[in-house]
């Protein structure tokens, strides 16, 4: 499965990509809300991984733009403020899992895979 | 009224009343001493922790008003601390990503500004170049009007935007001259009457060419006046004195200095000492002595002390 990464944070971009690489994902990753929405046109991933609160545009923003072509890319976002607050800003455009940090390799891992499953 | 004050109100309550009950049992029951003791200590133990809740509550939301209102002056950026996982931590980390992407976005207009400004200074520029395209001798002559006008305007104090005049005024002052016959301009003997009221049009038709440009609006001043004279023997309309702006006076003491100093098809380049002294004889009947005195303590820098001299200086 090919999988986005956005995140401001390199750490966190570093973090998912050796796991999901391990994972046998193919990954690629961006920096900030506008190249997320760049690259996920560009390279149509199978999922989105996306930071809450990035630069020039917010995951929740970015996810919005993602799908407004029509395909609904299944989404995690990831947030270190509490969840509910997150999918209140949301919206109709909610990713379908919301991962408070901090969270493990684990997390992602099942947080991807019950996306991947949804239809 | 203050949060921690209601906290700490309600908590006292909430604990004096089982306080209240308990004590009129132990009371009953022959204990008066022991009843008013525990009453007394459960209602302190609450006030404690009650004021200790209230300050948490109430000073991370202090920080954060001093975090909007330093906002609200410009300080884009500011960060306020996240006092951990709450409602209002979440608020605290929420409000420094709002800080830092006004900041980004700040700085990216800035940018944007910038880069327009940067954009209509080089038209200006190509119009300006239009003029040396027809009349060759002047060539340059725009350029370093603009650059002394803007230095004389320093000089004298002239705030930004007059400083912005300054430099669009100085570039565009002959823009008029497109409308003159190249002839004239190229013209090594002295020119005719007719010739010369020709000639004399070309500040009026370069205030008309640039009238609708809102951009250049305080530059379009220096640009009709700027054959005024002091002693209001000037074209084309005659003003006299402070009734000439202030960017017209100074764009005509830049040009004089350049002209003279530059050579034109009627006149080879005269020396600066020269120069200087021409322009002490125009002191106060063409130029403006308060500008000529200016003018002199640019040139004076500009040289280290070679020609001109201090402002106040006798």
């Amino acid at each position: 499965m090919k999988i986005l990464i956005a995140d401001d944070d390199r750490l966190v971009r570093t973090l998912l990509s050796d796991v999901l690489a391990g994972q046998g994902h193919e990954v690629v990753s961006a920096s900030d809300g506008n190249e997320a929405v760049e690259l996920c046109l560009r390279e149509q991933p199978d999922a989105v991984i996306l930071d809450f609160l990035m630069p020039r545009l917010s995951g929740i923003d970015a996810l919005a733009r993602m799908r407004q072509g029509g395909r609904r890319v299944p989404a995690v976002l990831l947030t270190a403020i509490s969840g509910p607050s997150v999918r209140d800003a949301a919206g109709s455009d909610a990713p379908e899992v919301i991962l408070e940090k901090p969270f493990d390799a684990r997390d992602v891992a099942r947080a991807l895979a019950r996306v991947l499953r949804a239809p | 009224m203050k949060l921690a004050p209601k906290v700490l109100a309600l908590a006292v309550v909430a604990a004096a009343v089982p306080a209240v009950v308990l004590g009129v049992q132990l009371a009953l029951t022959g204990h008066p001493l022991l009843a008013l003791a525990s009453g007394a200590a459960s209602v302190a133990f609450a006030a404690l922790l009650a004021a200790a809740f209230a300050r948490g509550l109430a000073e991370p939301l202090t920080e954060l008003v001093r975090g909007a209102l330093d906002i609200a002056r410009g300080r884009f950026g500011r960060q306020v601390p996240v006092p951990g996982r709450s409602e209002i931590g979440d608020l605290a980390y929420t409000f420094n990503y709002m800080s830092r992407e006004l900041a980004r976005q700040d700085a990216e207009n800035s940018r944007l500004i910038e880069a327009l400004e940067r954009g209509t200074l080089e038209a200006v520029r190509s119009l300006a170049g239009a003029i040396d395209a027809k009349d060759p001798y002047t060539r340059g002559h725009n350029g370093r009007v603009a650059e002394l006008a803007v230095e004389v305007g320093r000089e004298m104090g002239c705030d930004a935007t007059t400083l912005q005049a300054l430099e669009y005024g100085g570039l565009l002052h002959d823009v008029g001259k497109i409308g003159v016959p190249e002839a004239l301009l190229r013209k090594t003997v002295p020119l005719t009457g007719p010739e010369t009221s020709l000639m004399r049009q070309h500040p009026a038709i370069g205030a008309d060419i640039v009238r609708e440009v809102e951009l250049l609006r305080d530059a379009l001043p220096a640009i009709r006046s700027h054959h005024e004279r002091w002693d209001g023997g000037g074209y084309p309309d005659g003003l006299i004195g402070v009734t000439i702006p202030l960017v017209a006076r100074i764009v005509n003491a830049a040009d004089t200095w350049d002209a003279c100093t530059s050579s034109r098809p009627y006149q080879p380049a005269l020396e600066p000492a020269e120069v200087v002294e021409i322009l002490g004889r125009l002191r106060g009947t063409q130029i403006d002595p308060a500008v000529h005195d200016a003018l002199l303590a640019v040139l004076h820098r500009r040289t280290n002390g070679a020609i001109g001299k201090v402002r106040g200086a006798a």
